[in-house]
């Protein structure tokens, strides 16, 4: 790198040092180091650009700016009927897809075997009220999102106490299916939980499924049927046992 | 549903800066309010999909940036690229104390002065809320590009400063010496 190469590069230098840890710059400042004439030229240009940016900053914002940006005086001129929006078009349609999932997935009778809780898991992260709920409490949260809780061994609470705790109540086919998020590191899991029926068999699975980017790990033990669903592949799933 | 807290909280972090960008851009004070709001209205409608919450900022002056040109009047286009000439990319030699003298509305509007293909990387540098990279990113152009508008347009501007400088150093209606000299070339 020559000397106008260096001052090509240095001249998108920031005053403020918030570059000094790029790459890109790091040449160019070593040649700053060794060239006293260079040296010199650097220190005049970041001297020019803090003052140019010091009277930047002195620019006054407008009277009122932040209020009306908050109060939305203008927002409100421009928006359109609310179910005429995108958003709510695309909620609307969503809504009857899941509608018409879920009258497939909850038609009664019979014991709910671990497929179907899969689908209707995964037929509930798809709906657009998901998430709705208020979260569960920190106990709860804190125990799922520990490392040293391995779900193969059940879970530390039972169903009315999973239930007390904050975990949404859903129904399918009857029965009550409790469902509750929880985080390990950087993923999200969400946990559905059902009492096990007489007719069906403990101990089936784990279980795999994987679809539109989202796994599903399911099984039985001796009291309850379980899935727990995420888009982080059915690697982080098995991580959970 | 736009969370009121968090909002107001993007609001405060960074209408400043967003209002100062478009002032530079609108040069009126009226439109740069309009173009300040316009880009939160933005926001509350379509930003709150953006996962990745680093980059919020840039994507607040991308959206401003983008509204700009959007409601520019059709045919009015910005100044080609390259068309100074190589010894007008050699920037003026003014010193920094004759700039922090200077009343900043005159630095501004010396700003405004730039060319606006020059004048939009600049005042987002001057700004310093985005690194060369994300200006490149804002606008939509290479990083060499950026790096070379940044040279011009400071060329550019030191050239206004220094013309509009004289005068406070003029004693009588006289300038005897231009406050300005070329840098030596090696």
């Amino acid at each position: 790198m020559n000397v106008q190469e260096a001052k090509f590069i240095l001249r998108a230098y920031r005053t403020g040092g918030s570059d000094a840890s790029d790459a890109a710059f790091c040449e160019a400042l070593e040649l700053v180091r060794r060239d006293p004439e260079l040296g010199r030229w650097f220190a005049r240009e970041q001297g020019l650009d803090k003052a140019v940016v010091a009277k930047l900053g002195e620019v006054a914002v407008p009277a009122g700016l932040r209020e009306a940006i908050l109060t939305g005086a203008r927002v409100s001129a421009r928006q359109r009927a609310w179910w005429r929006q995108p958003v709510w078009l695309a909620m609307a349609a969503s809504v009857a897809l899941v509608f018409a999932a879920m009258t497939w997935l909850l038609r009664p009778g019979g014991a709910v075997s671990i497929d179907r809780l899969a689908e209707f898991a995964a037929a509930d992260l798809r709906s657009p009220l998901h998430g709705a709920g208020a979260p569960p409490k920190h106990e709860l949260a804190a125990k799922l999102a520990d490392p040293a809780l391995r779900l193969a061994v059940g879970l530390p609470f039972g169903f009315d106490r999973l239930s007390a705790m904050g975990c949404r109540t859903l129904k399918l086919g009857g029965h009550d299916v409790l469902e509750t998020c929880f985080h390990r590191g950087s993923v999200d899991f969400h946990l559905y939980v059902m009492v096990r029926e007489s007719s069906q068999s403990a101990g089936i699975g784990p279980e795999f499924s994987e679809k539109k980017g989202l796994s599903t790990m399911a099984w039985t033990d001796a009291r309850y049927v379980y899935v727990v669903a995420s888009t982080a592949g059915v690697d982080q799933l098995k991580s959970l046992l | 549903m736009v969370n009121h807290e968090a909002f107001t909280q993007l609001v405060d972090a960074h209408y400043t800066s967003l209002y100062r960008f478009a002032y530079s851009l609108a040069r009126s004070e009226a439109d740069a309010c309009d173009l300040t709001q316009q880009t939160f209205y933005v926001w509350a409608t379509k930003g709150q999909a953006l996962r990745d919450l680093t980059k919020v900022k840039s994507w607040l002056f991308t959206t401003l940036y983008r509204e700009f040109l959007r409601g520019r009047r059709r045919g009015e286009r910005m100044a080609p690229l390259d068309t100074m000439a190589p010894e007008e990319i050699e920037p003026a030699t003014l010193e920094p104390e004759i700039v922090s003298a200077m009343d900043s509305r005159l630095v501004v509007e010396a700003l405004h002065e730039v060319d606006e293909v020059y004048r939009v990387p600049l005042t987002l540098f001057y700004l310093e809320e985005l690194s060369y990279q994300e200006i490149a990113a804002a606008l939509e152009v290479p990083i060499g590009t950026v790096m070379s508008r940044l040279s011009r347009g400071k060329a550019h501007l030191r050239t206004i400063l220094a013309a509009r400088s004289e005068p406070a150093a003029k004693d009588g209606g006289v300038v005897a010496f231009p406050a300005i000299k070329k840098e030596a070339r090696p």
